[in-house]
């Protein structure tokens, strides 16, 4: 048993090296904390900040979050996952998780600002990331799952783009037309 | 003698429990109240065996004016209260709240006159006003008693009312206000952080070494940086001032000490907490404009300071304005024959001022501190007026947990004894 969970932390710490060495992994960190950083402090420029009609500042700029991750993640998962060999999938996936928690983690000071703005209370910008921790663990496994599927990485990473972007909306409208 | 006997018997019949403070009020001026002018309420409790800290709230139609109060056993405080509504009614409620629950009530009733009555009102002998809003529903004063009023703050008042009688509400002519500073963006506060996180998380990459044995701490440098971030973002702006911009008028009359002053103005609050923005004068009102969730009511704290409380957004701006009366100066006025000498006597350079065709066309429009001006001849006209303007504010306000700075600018006026007087 010891050695098992040994071998998987190995496996796991290389997994994690690989990744890190991406640079696909570092521009996705730039890109998602910099777009946030840019539409938060544009949309609040004005004498108060903007928002869409029937939410406030904070739910507003986290859907342009869900959004950018939406488009972001499965890039970065299948730019810097490998596919093989097939069974080292596990720990690969593991990692990968592990990584783009991080990533989507990243933008949580500039969105505690948005939420700070709307004096929404912090628990509500934690609540907040448990969507956007949801979201990167959901695009992991669509990159993954896709492909399996799909042996074309361009069409995979597609195909698992507008899976992911697509539940997510479902989610959403689900959680609105609930409210 | 017989209103202010029964408003006394009235407020009375309202027998508190054994142990309850015991509150006692009379409203108006000779029992008399008027659409949209101000309504004094004098208020009397008697702390007997239990403190009191809570509050005092006074009620006229849809006004309401709450002060806090915090009053040791055994003691006994006196103060007034004002309030003003156009839409009026025939009585005033006083209730003392304690711990969210009314402790004690009174109710008043209120002679109602119409704003275009003429009104001579009497003030009962030793009863002065310490405003001059609580002389507002009069028009004419008569006295009980021969005798000026002991108390300087009580002069003063009664100065201020017969100047500004004197002057007319309606007529009195002061020239154009300029706009209230635009407040920055909520943004402005965040700018600084987000920028320097975002350029910290984009560095971490670079920095972290790409060789085989260094990468795994790009994870825990991520991690370390976002808690930092995490750290700044929260006190972001927690120890910053609150920015009051204001544009201002300051209202000088001869014969009167005091001075008015009307502001509007913005307070940009630093941080998303509770604020509770003071003025710095014992009489006057802050009404704030954008939030709606008081109505029309204003407070006062412990000491009878107007007070705005809100619960702000880092960066939110809240509109507000201010009447108030003011120990701030900027004119002193003498007579000599037929020339009047005016000083500058505030510490602020006044610029683009106005002077009445008494004073030479070659005046000079910027009086330094400690410069004057005299006129060359007697000063006429229905209402004379000097005016200046400085960057500064007439009031200062307050905060107890955030320092306030003030930008804006005061347009002060001194209105001359004229024609009509002489």
């Amino acid at each position: 048993m010891m050695r098992a969970v040994h071998g998987i932390a190995i496996v796991l710490r290389r997994e994690l090296q690989l990744i890190a060495r991406q640079r696909a992994f570092g521009v996705a960190l730039l890109i998602h904390t910099g777009v946030m950083t840019a539409f938060v402090l544009a949309w609040s420029s004005g004498p108060a900040p903007q928002a869409f009609p029937g939410r406030g500042f904070y739910d507003s700029v986290r859907l342009v979050q869900l959004a950018v991750l939406g488009l972001l993640l499965p890039w970065t998962v299948a730019r810097v996952v490998a596919m093989r060999p097939p069974r080292l999938m596990a720990s690969r996936a593991v990692a990968a998780a592990l990584a783009m928690a991080l990533l989507a983690f990243a933008a949580f000071p500039v969105m505690l600002l948005a939420d700070r703005m709307e004096d929404a209370g912090v628990a509500h910008a934690l609540r907040g990331e448990l969507d956007v921790q949801a979201l990167s663990a959901l695009a992991v496994a669509t990159v993954l799952a896709w492909r399996r599927l799909c042996h074309d990485r361009l069409i995979g990473w597609m195909a698992a783009t507008i899976s992911t972007c697509g539940l997510v909306a479902a989610v959403l409208y689900l959680q609105d037309y609930a409210r | 003698m017989f209103v202010i006997g029964r408003l006394l018997a009235i407020a009375l019949l309202a027998a508190p429990a054994a142990d309850a403070p015991l509150l006692t009020a009379e409203a108006g001026l000779d029992g008399v109240g008027r659409p949209g002018r101000w309504l004094p309420v004098r208020v009397t409790i008697d702390a007997r065996t239990e403190d009191i800290n809570g509050d005092l709230v006074a009620e006229w139609g849809r006004a309401r004016v709450r002060r806090a109060l915090i009053l040791p056993a055994p003691s006994r405080v006196e103060f007034d209260l004002y309030i003003r509504t156009g839409d009026v009614r025939d009585v005033v409620l006083v209730r003392l709240e304690q711990g969210g629950r009314e402790t004690s009530r009174v109710t008043l009733p209120v002679r109602i006159v119409g704003v275009e009555d003429q009104t001579a009102l009497t003030v009962p002998a030793g009863r002065w006003p310490h405003s001059w809003r609580g002389y507002d529903a009069a028009d004419a004063l008569m006295f009980d008693t021969g005798d000026a009023p002991s108390a300087r703050s009580d002069r003063d008042a009664l100065a201020l009312w017969r100047a500004l009688r004197d002057a007319g509400d309606a007529d009195r002519a002061l020239p154009a206000a300029e706009p209230v500073p635009p407040a920055s963006s909520p943004a402005s506060h965040a700018a600084t952080t987000a920028i320097l996180y975002t350029i910290a998380i984009a560095a971490v990459p670079l920095l972290v070494r790409r060789g085989r044995s260094r990468v795994l701490l790009l994870y825990p440098a991520i991690a370390l940086v976002v808690a930092g971030g995490s750290a700044a973002a929260w006190a972001t702006g927690r120890s910053s001032a609150i920015v009051v911009r204001h544009q201002s008028f300051a209202e000088q009359f001869e014969g009167a000490a005091t001075t008015l002053v009307s502001m509007r103005a913005t307070a940009q609050y630093p941080a998303d907490e509770d604020f509770s923005l003071r003025a710095d004068t014992m009489d006057g009102v802050l009404d704030g404009v954008s939030s709606s969730a008081s109505g029309d009511e204003t407070r006062l704290d412990a000491e009878g300071r107007p007070m705005l409380d809100h619960r702000a957004g880092l960066g939110s701006t809240e509109s507000f304005s201010v009447e108030a009366t003011s120990g701030f100066r900027a004119f002193d006025v003498t007579h000599d024959g037929p020339r009047t000498r005016i000083v500058n006597v505030s510490t602020a350079a006044l610029d683009r001022c106005e002077f009445p065709p008494a004073f030479s066309t070659a005046a000079a429009d910027r009086l330094a501190p400690g410069q004057s001006i005299e006129s060359s001849s007697v000063i006429t006209g229905p209402d004379p007026i000097v005016a200046c303007r400085f960057a500064g504010a007439p009031l200062a306000f307050t905060e107890p947990h955030h320092a306030v700075t003030t930008s804006g600018s005061t347009l002060v006026v001194y209105h001359l004894a004229g024609a009509r007087d002489q």
